[in-house]
């Protein structure tokens, strides 16, 4: 008995060792949902009600209301981009034989691993000199920059399982090469491009590294007015826009589930 | 608990010992979905016990549950009089060897093989001896400093063997060892594995898909169909007096038919009668099974030898020929088809005749397996 | 890989459908990349204005200056440190997903392990910033249990950086060890259990050793990550932390020298570069060591 105790014993350890970590995991994120219903200035926690004051007060304002549309508005501009350069890409570098294909990958993943203050700065720079900061097409490219590693990483995985012998039956079968890549090749893509566009997505919602130094009073993204307004201030309204900005990765996510089922469908 | 491996006493099973492993009542899955259910197993001493049986009869489940993997909804598993069904996998004191070997990729032959020792606290000199001893059993003594993907299918499979027997365990369980060697392989290792067990004594049960694996490796088989065990037997009585119609047509896929005996040697199928069979009350309801291999061909009208009935007329289906053998169906008067295996003679002596030929099957009524006897009548069910 | 063989597969000249991203990347990447190289070995003039010319005396304070060598440094420890801790915290949680079968449970562990990706980095280091500060749980827990008298400040602290950047950056390691753990065959469990070995043991001799490259993978990512990360730090604490990429920062948004940060920055890349490649051959050799 004082063995089955034992490994009840470690099994239990186990399940707490992991249950802390996921604690960690989702702590700061629980509290700031939490705290954006606080009925008070105070983020105290736990708060001492419920209301959706915080939500009412950013929702109607114009500054917060500009920078909802212009977050919504890249994520539909950097979203296409990333997917169509990267699922491409993806293709070529998985599934092609050209010299330089190894380098080409390398180059494509390297902006993941290049510290990110680097391409902030190195973007902040080049856009000085043409014009870019500030304005709508700067932070369409910056994040598109950002995003699409992710992109071609994630339809690369989906790429290098795809059987080459699928697309060899279907022009055996009398289908072109533009019909193939359409009828076989990119929906055996889907699930790698759906992986893609959801991080694309949620990658433009959430950019602050770059987008902090590229961006200007005019262009400020809903995480750059958070990183603006928590260095000097801590109040709910910080947490009701980060509870919006969550809810808004998930809905990209749905979004783009749905999208996949409909295109499924057809 | 851990009997020797008794390497100096080459030792017939012994099959009076009983009562060695004993299963009572067992029973895995879900309540709806049984994937098994045994009333009664009993495992002796020393034997080589095989569960055959199609892939989803539970037989993995089976030897699972014996290993500590699955914990069965009801029953015991008791192991030389102690009751270990609600122990760990590792306080069974089992060996096991498993289907794709399960070698530890990062540790040499002699580590992997050491490993179960070292849990043990063994000290360093018997460790060493003992890995020595059980690398020598399965002949890799000069593998030991190699890792396991330095090693063909044949050797890494060797060297589970090894591994498990090194500790010395009541029962070694063999999950389907042999399957993924290559079938030359496969013939040698099987003759290896029985000669091993001779000399080292130890209770096996080996769980196999494979008919002819069992029929040549155990002392017993049990044959397990939907969680349920149809027979326990020695190779040749599974083989010469199935049980049940599910064992016959398993093992050695023997032709089945159901019918009313005709009290003159004959069962009527149900409008088609087939004579040559052993003498049954005329009227009973009777499941009868005939071998493929005892099923002989003429040509109609030729006169048939003294002991050979008539058997049944029909037309040849297909023949195809698989180099000791000829294998031949044979469509009858309503359809359904016998299977018919011709031993090969050499310079086409023996061939049977082409597609379309109409030829008479017979056979000797003695060679006829009676597997139901007035049992309730059904409709006749397909033979093959 | 495959498709070669001229005239048989689809993609015969596979580099067409690698072009946009070619040019995009030559464009926005190198580009950007390369004109900052050329910045980081400018001369300044009055106002911290770029003059044409070309000097090493950017480099020269980098490495001469505390202010900015010193924080290089500190970079470095504090990623092998963040490292550490992410592959530590990382095991457990990616045991337990890889553990578990499919369901609503390991489906609910999944978001969680990924939420911090799907969320902005800003919104991730908010909830510490709210945890954290004077009137956070944290402080108040530490209160109200006796620990201390009154609120420490926990905020603007080193160590705060140091819990949120391992929170950043801790599905990164989860992920890939998540991945090795789920690849390892059953077998191997239930082979070492069959020999005698009970949990504690299977696991540290059998599992921790045929999942170190999921180790690796996630130790080296969470490093070269650890080395940029600016945002995070900044926020939790404060702009006088020592880190390269805060001081990077400073330099652009507040003195306005870009030739020095540019160079600053360059010499972030190299010791990030340098220092993942002797990570990963010290891994390389400790791994070779092991499986042969």
């Amino acid at each position: 008995m004082g063995e089955r105790a034992y490994d009840r014993a470690v099994r239990l350890a186990g399940v707490a060792l992991a249950a802390a970590v996921f604690l960690f995991l989702i702590a700061p994120l629980v509290v700031l949902v939490v705290s954006s219903f606080s009925p008070t200035g105070s983020m105290a926690f736990p708060p001492s009600g419920f209301s959706l004051r915080w939500y009412a007060e950013v929702l109607g304002s114009p500054d917060w209301q500009v920078s909802f549309r212009l977050s919504g508005l890249l994520v539909l501009l950097v979203v296409p981009t990333t997917v169509v350069i990267g699922t491409l890409a993806a293709y070529g570098l998985a599934q092609g034989s050209f010299p330089g294909r190894r380098l080409l990958t390398g180059l494509a993943l390297s902006p993941l691993m290049v510290p990110e203050i680097i391409i902030a700065l190195g973007l902040l720079y080049y856009f000085h000199g043409v014009g870019l900061i500030n304005s709508l097409p700067g932070l369409w490219l910056a994040h598109s920059l950002v995003a699409l590693p992710f992109v071609v990483r994630a339809v690369m995985v989906s790429a290098a399982q795809l059987d080459p012998v699928l697309e060899r039956a279907a022009t055996s079968l009398g289908a072109g090469r533009f019909r193939v890549f359409r009828t076989v090749t990119l929906p055996l893509l889907r699930p790698g491009i759906l992986a893609g566009a959801i991080l694309a997505g949620v990658t433009s919602l959430g950019e602050v590294a770059v987008t902090a130094l590229v961006a200007g009073a005019n262009t400020t993204t809903v995480p750059l007015r958070v990183f603006s307004a928590v260095q000097y201030q801590l109040d709910p309204s910080m947490a009701a826009v980060s509870t919006l900005l969550m809810a808004a990765s998930v809905v990209v996510m749905v979004v783009a589930d749905r999208f996949a089922r409909i295109s499924e469908a057809l | 608990m851990e009997p020797d491996l008794r390497l100096n006493e080459p030792d017939e099973p012994d099959e009076r010992a009983a009562g060695h492993v004993e299963i009572e009542g067992l029973a895995a899955g879900y309540e709806g979905a049984r994937v098994l259910d045994l009333d009664r197993l009993s495992i002796r001493k020393g034997e080589f016990l095989s569960i055959l049986g199609p892939s989803g009869c539970g037989k993995t489940t089976l030897l699972n549950s014996i290993a500590g993997f699955v914990r069965p909804a009801a029953g015991r598993i008791v192991i030389d009089g102690e009751d270990v069904t609600g122990r760990p996998p590792y306080r069974r004191g089992l060996g096991m060897v498993f289907q794709n070997y399960a070698l530890f990729p990062h540790m040499t032959v002699a580590a992997n093989v050491a490993y179960g020792l070292r849990v043990r606290r063994l000290g360093k000199a018997e460790q060493a001896e003992r890995v020595g001893e059980a690398l020598r059993l399965v002949g890799l003594e000069g593998y030991a400093e190699r890792r396991p993907k330095q090693l063909s299918g044949g050797q890494q499979q060797r060297v589970a063997l090894a591994r498990a027997l090194a500790i010395r365990p009541a029962v070694l369980l063999l999950d389907e060892p042999l399957s993924n060697l290559d079938a030359k392989l496969r013939r040698e290792m099987r003759v290896e594995l029985r000669a091993i067990q001779r000399r080292v004594g130890t209770t096996m049960v080996f769980v196999t898909h494979d008919q002819e694996e069992a029929l040549a490796l155990s002392d017993r088989i049990a044959v397990l169909n939907g969680g349920r065990i149809e027979q326990l037997g020695t190779p040749d009585e599974v083989y010469r007096r199935p049980a049940t119609r599910f064992v016959a047509q398993f093992i050695g896929a023997a032709n089945v038919l159901e019918g009313t005996a005709t009290g003159t040697g004959g069962l009527d199928l149900g409008g088609l009668v087939v004579n040559a069979l052993p003498g049954l009350p005329e009227g009973e309801r009777a499941v009868v099974a005939i071998r493929p291999e005892r099923v002989r061909l003429t040509a109609p009208g030729t006169a048939a030898g003294p002991e050979t009935g008539a058997g049944v007329a029909g037309t040849v289906g297909y023949r195809s020929f698989a180099g000791d053998a000829w294998h031949a169906e044979v469509r009858l008067a309503d359809g359904r088809t016998l299977s018919v295996r011709i031993a090969d003679t050499g310079a086409g002596a023996s061939d049977p005749p082409g597609a379309g030929t109409p030829v008479v099957a017979s056979w000797d009524p003695a060679d006829v397996i009676v597997l139901e006897r007035g049992g309730a009548s059904r409709p006749a069910t397909e033979a093959r | 890989m495959t498709s070669a063989v001229p005239g048989t597969g689809a993609v015969r000249r596979g580099w067409w459908y690698v072009l946009p991203l070619a040019v995009f990347l030559v464009a926005l990447f190198l580009v950007p990349l390369v004109r900052l190289l050329r910045l980081s070995f400018s001369p300044v003039g009055p106002y911290n204005a770029a003059l044409p010319g070309w000097t090493l005396s950017q480099y020269a304070r980098v490495f001469t200056e505390p202010y900015f060598y010193g924080s290089l440094l500190r970079t470095a420890g504090t990623a092998l440190l963040v490292a550490v801790l992410c592959v530590l915290l990382a095991y457990p949680a990616a045991y337990a997903l890889a553990r578990r079968r499919a369901g609503v449970l390991r489906t609910l562990l999944f978001v969680i392990v990924i939420s911090p990706l799907l969320t902005s980095v800003v919104v991730r280091t908010y909830g510490w910033v709210v945890l954290l500060s004077g009137t956070g749980v944290v402080n108040r827990a530490l209160v109200a249990t006796g620990l201390r008298d009154q609120p420490a400040q926990l905020l603007t602290s080193y160590p705060a950086v140091v819990i949120a950047v391992t929170h950043v950056l801790l599905p990164f390691a989860i992920i890939p060890l998540t991945t090795a753990l789920g690849g390892l065959d059953r077998n191997l469990h239930r082979a070492s259990q069959t020999l005698g070995a009970g949990p504690v043991r299977t696991f540290l001799r059998v599992t921790v050793p045929l999942s170190l490259p999921g180790v690796v993978t996630g130790a080296l990512i969470v490093f070269a990550l650890a080395m940029g990360i600016y945002i995070t730090p900044l926020l939790v604490g404060g702009v006088t932390q020592p880190l390269t990429g805060i001081r990077v920062y400073d330099q652009v948004s507040t003195v306005f020298d870009y030739p020095v940060a540019a160079a600053l920055s360059f010499a972030l890349l190299a010791l990030t570069v340098v220092s993942t490649a002797l990570l990963a051959g010290v891994f390389r050799i400790w791994e070779r060591r092991l499986h042969g």
